[in-house]
């Protein structure tokens, strides 16, 4: 990181090719289609403002809290626009037989995607990027009792919305 | 309590145990709520590789600009600002025979102390710092009724708006800045409100020497109330402002 702050290219290639593809898939699962453009944003901010990384933090969750400042923003920006193309719960196979990989089950995804922002940030750092509380809490800027409350509401609602799709004919 | 009930509990509470994952593997919804072991396998592609390129190219084109250099800039100008219009308007209460004048050189120092260490606490990176910052709005008010003189001189509206006018002026170049330097950083409400504060801080310097009406009523209305007044006009400000970096 150090190296990347001095402009290093090859020490930004580096951190790149270790985080670029599974940011991708956390902001897929927080903003949709549009991950690819906050995908870019995050990026450049972090190239634009190496300066303000404090030397000494740890990497993964500094770029994960410019991410989701990037993936609000991007919200904020279009929140009336086109409704999320996995809004609707597709099809989903009802034997429980343990999946190949259960973070690209469209089934959660789709589900995840009708969480409201807050509580779908929470789970996407927790269930699929594997951040613990303590540190989403960091990285978020907020206390670990908010985000454990966020959390536990987000896998509440997700529990709801996953039966209901088990029960449908 | 069911073993769903349970196994949600503690998936909420970073307490998994093999019970809970026995349980979530047996049951067709909690099996989708475990988490991801491992994670995901990164992936590549054209739009990656576009990406990567893009941002090589900006990290070539783009210094490094250590915060500290923007952030001491920023607490250069406000002292700047702050002394010059102090001089322009002229030390009336510093020379007034009932000003306080102990009171006067503390309350003096604390406010160039956020005109100038506040700038820079404000745009330190983190969130915790400009928090902290907010901790002393409190302080202000408390600080300029203890360094007033009690005696109500203000006597035109004309005269007490001269002093929100001052505040609220004053407070323009630096707020200005402020907010250009805050496109650099992630929206943060308690961020911009505390770097508002700081540039506003400039004008109630200015005053404190320069006012000579120094009852509570005239310096909560007319130099506490703008001074808070700019720190809240700052967020909205900063909002219609684009941020060109999320970094926090």
């Amino acid at each position: 990181m150090e190296r990347f702050v001095q402009g290093e290219e090859g020490a930004f290639s580096e951190l790149f090719a270790r985080h670029a593809g599974k940011l991708q898939g956390a902001l897929r699962r927080m903003v949709g289609p549009a991950a690819d453009d906050v995908l870019q944003t995050t990026f450049l901010s972090i190239v634009r403002a190496r300066g303000r990384y404090q030397r000494g933090a740890p990497f993964r969750p500094w770029l994960y809290a410019v991410a989701v400042n990037a993936a609000r923003d991007h919200l904020r920006r279009h929140r009336r626009e086109e409704p999320h193309p996995t809004d609707a719960l597709p099809e989903s196979a009802a034997e429980p037989t343990p999946l190949p990989d259960p973070g690209l089950s469209r089934t959660v995804e789709a589900a995840l995607a009708q969480l409201p922002e807050s509580q779908r940030e929470a789970i996407v750092l927790h269930r699929f990027e594997g951040f613990s509380f303590r540190e989403i809490a960091e990285l978020l800027g907020v206390t670990e009792t908010a985000v454990k409350v966020r959390a536990h509401r987000g896998y509440e609602r997700l529990r709801v919305l996953l039966a209901s799709e088990k029960e449908a004919p | 309590m069911s073993d769903c009930d349970r196994f949600l509990e503690a998936l909420s509470s970073d307490d998994l145990d093999a019970g809970h994952r026995a349980h979530a593997r047996t049951c067709p919804v909690c099996r989708l709520l475990l988490p991801v072991e491992g994670g995901e396998t990164p992936t590549s592609g054209p739009a990656l590789e576009a990406l990567h390129l893009r941002a090589l190219e900006t990290l070539r084109t783009t210094p490094a600009r250590p915060w500290t250099r923007d952030a001491g800039r920023l607490a250069l100008l406000q002292a700047a600002v702050a002394l010059a219009v102090a001089t322009a308007l002229g030390f009336s209460n510093w020379a007034w025979p009932g000003a306080h004048r102990a009171a006067l050189v503390v309350a003096g120092a604390f406010l160039l102390a956020l005109v100038t260490v506040g700038s820079v606490v404000a745009l330190a990176p983190g969130r915790r710092r400009p928090r902290m910052l907010l901790l002393l709005a409190p302080i202000v008010p408390l600080l300029l009724l203890l360094s007033g003189n009690g005696v109500h001189t203000a006597n035109t509206l004309r005269s007490e708006m001269g002093c929100l006018l001052t505040v609220l002026l004053t407070a323009v170049v630096p707020l200005a800045v402020g907010l250009a330097l805050l496109r650099g950083m992630a929206l943060d409400a308690p961020r911009t409100a505390a770097l508002g504060l700081s540039a506003a801080s400039t004008g109630l310097f200015v005053l404190e020497w320069h006012c000579t009406d120094g009852s509570g009523p005239h310096l909560l209305c007319f130099h506490a109330l703008p001074w808070l007044a700019v720190g809240l006009l700052a967020i909205p400000l900063r909002r219609v402002v684009p941020t060109t970096s999320h970094v926090p």
